[in-house]
């Protein structure tokens, strides 16, 4: 009898109570500070100088000094922080977001504005 | 003498969530026999050392397991450490202490989770699922990822915990432990658990030391081992007392890793009460020379590693022995002569972790 | 279309780390909690819909995973979820390792990540959605 006493006051209990899950799609996702999202460039600090792509572990970061270009593919990258690290001028960070799924992987590319047109600005 | 049949089970099986195919030989309903047979999820890692340098192994070394990945870390950086015979402040090891100890309450957790689905008793599963996310979101909180985080490094930890947060964190310990007090409940109490896993799967305590078993499938069968006892890191300042279960079967494992969940949250305790102020890395200069076996307790039992150095910054080998490695023969023991409907049940009840297995 | 309002999922681990898996099973338990879609992960290819694959693929699930795949009903949908499944990382360098699960079925949503965080499984199971749709409506009208 106290079995099925405390099966209902369970129930009642479980009734009345705030939900656990999230409602993920129709509230916006908790982040906290450190979240590991994606990287992101400031790319008016940028001096090229491609420590983020030699230390890269998985090699996701490309920098190309000619065409002055940053480009990051994020379907490689395995948010270890190291190019944050490494970075001398610190332009890059760390933002909470995640990178969305797509149908197809590509790079997303940089340009890299010259000193010339920073100074400019 | 009745009709011998062979019953492939996995790789894919829904009772799995990783692949790991045994060729059951059945008589009738009896498991006479069991053949392994693994290598799926084999990636050789261990190779990659030659490719990476010794500080960018330890990324790798977090990726032969998603579940015990700090672990992982902290066992490979130690090699290294002790390799090139670096101090490492207090203040890293004790991290590395807390750290090490959620991942194994998490990993528990998963455990007990997993353990009940493969019962059949899904709202334990779910309720065992939801007191873990708290266990995820401490994590996410101090160091940014949900179960790979890369806070160890070769020369102490990357990120540092500031005291206010430790602070706020022994009581969101004392929370998660308000809401597993109920679900250990359930698993020592409830009658539908005992049932099934009562008297399966029964491991002497000599087979277990025969053949080899570690962590909590030899504490189930009686044999008090456990690598903390070796007071590696910062477990020189914390006592640690192997919990030892004598029943040997699948509900006495079961037991190990319930208690096993209240003996980490204390620890954890008392890493917050006696954590030293100070630095948390050491500068690495140099490279690895010579070699060294480092050997810690993971939530599955002992794992090994073995690192060799050149004096380059590539190392000449790194090799892992993992626990569900060890513990296969004990598995295949444990097999013989249970009923094909239990196997699922015993097969799960080592934990098996076959990515760390197989690499 | 009905396979919209409950696509059936399978979860096939091809050779990750485990993190990812259990990200995945992490969107069933209470927190994320995707059964509020309809959506089920079932053991058998012929019931799903969806497939979900975590890892790489290496010389031996080579074959395991086209069979799955081949003996999934038409329409389907393969989401490659995590770094390893999208194009190995740092184990694509690895003697055994072929690279991600593109190299042997046509994938068509890419979840990145290591590991995937459950948002984004959610996200990528949604935008697979899209595409067998589409698939649906080629199949009617051809």
């Amino acid at each position: 009898m106290s079995d099925i006493l405390k099966m209902f006051t369970t129930v009642i209990k479980s009734l009345f109570k705030k939900s656990t899950c999230r409602q993920y799609p129709f509230k916006k996702p908790v982040f906290f500070d450190r979240t590991k999202g994606h990287i992101q460039i400031d790319r008016e600090r940028c001096i090229l100088c491609s420590l983020c792509d030699k230390r890269c572990p998985t090699g996701a970061i490309n920098v190309d000094r000619n065409a002055r270009t940053w480009a990051i593919n994020s379907y490689k990258c395995i948010l270890c922080f190291r190019c944050v690290e490494v970075c001398p001028v610190t332009c890059l960070a760390m933002q909470q977001q995640y990178s969305a799924p797509e149908e197809i992987k590509k790079s997303e590319v940089v340009e890299i504005p010259a000193k010339a047109e920073k100074a400019k600005a | 003498m009745a009709k011998r049949t062979i019953v492939p089970f996995g790789p894919q099986h829904p009772v799995l969530p990783e692949p790991i195919h045994l060729d059951l030989v059945l008589e009738d309903e009896m498991v006479v026999d069991v053949l392994p047979s693994v290598g799926f999820i084999h990636r050789g890692l261990e190779l990659l050392c030659q490719k990476k340098s010794f500080q960018d192994m330890v990324f790798v070394a977090e990726r032969i397991c998603g579940i015990c990945s700090f672990i992982h870390g902290v066992g490979y950086c130690q090699g290294i450490e002790k390799v090139m015979n670096l101090d490492i402040p207090k203040r890293a090891q004790f991290l590395r202490v807390f750290w090490g100890e959620l991942s194994r309450v998490h990993s528990h957790l998963l455990w007990l989770g997993l353990a009940a689905d493969a019962i059949g008793f899904e709202s334990l599963f779910m309720h065992s699922w939801r007191v873990r996310e708290k266990v995820l979101a401490i994590f996410e909180e101090t160091t940014g990822g949900r179960v790979i985080f890369g806070a160890a490094k070769v020369g102490g930890v990357r990120i540092d915990i500031s005291q206010d947060k430790l602070d706020q964190l022994a009581i969101a310990l004392d929370e998660i432990q308000k809401e597993y007090e109920p679900l250990a409940k359930v698993f020592l109490e409830d009658y539908t658990v005992q049932h099934r896993w009562s008297e399966v799967g029964y491991l002497s305590k000599e087979d277990a030391h025969q053949l080899g078993a570690v962590g909590p499938t030899a504490r189930a069968s009686g044999l008090p081992q456990d690598m903390r006892k070796l007071r590696y890191g910062a477990y020189e300042d914390l006592e640690v007392e192997p919990i030892v279960e004598t029943a040997g079967d699948c509900y006495a494992r079961c037991v190990v890793r319930v208690k096993e969940i209240y003996q980490s949250l204390d620890l954890m305790r008392r890493v917050i009460h006696k954590i030293p102020a100070g630095e948390i890395e050491t500068k690495v200069t140099g490279f690895p020379q010579g070699e060294y076996f480092s050997r810690v307790e993971q939530p599955r039992g002992e794992v090994v590693y073995y690192v060799k150095g050149n004096g380059t910054k590539f190392l000449d080998r790194f090799r892992v022995r993992t626990p569900t490695f060890a513990n296969i023969p004990p598995l295949l023991q444990m097999l013989k002569g249970c009923t094909l409907a239990d196997v699922p049940a015993i097969v799960l009840s080592i934990d098996p972790c076959i990515s760390c297995t197989e690499r | 279309m009905s396979i919209k309002k409950s696509p059936w999922i399978i979860h096939y681990d091809g050779s990750s780390c485990n993190g990812c898996d259990i990200e995945v099973l992490a969107c069933l338990t209470p927190l994320y909690d995707i059964e509020r879609f309809g959506i089920i992960n079932v053991g058998n290819p012929k019931h799903a819909d969806i497939l979900l694959i975590t890892g790489g693929v290496n010389q031996q699930n080579k074959t395991v995973i086209k069979n799955l795949y081949d003996q999934m009903a038409e329409p389907k949908a393969v989401v490659a979820i995590g770094a390893c499944a999208c194009t190995g990382h740092f184990f694509a360098e690895c003697y055994n390792m072929l690279g991600g699960v593109d190299t042997v079925i046509p994938v068509d949503v890419f979840v990145p990540g290591c590991a995937a965080r459950p948002e984004v499984i959610i996200d990528g199971v949604v935008k697979a959605l899209a595409v067998l749709e589409k698939k649906q409506q080629e199949k009617v009208t051809a």
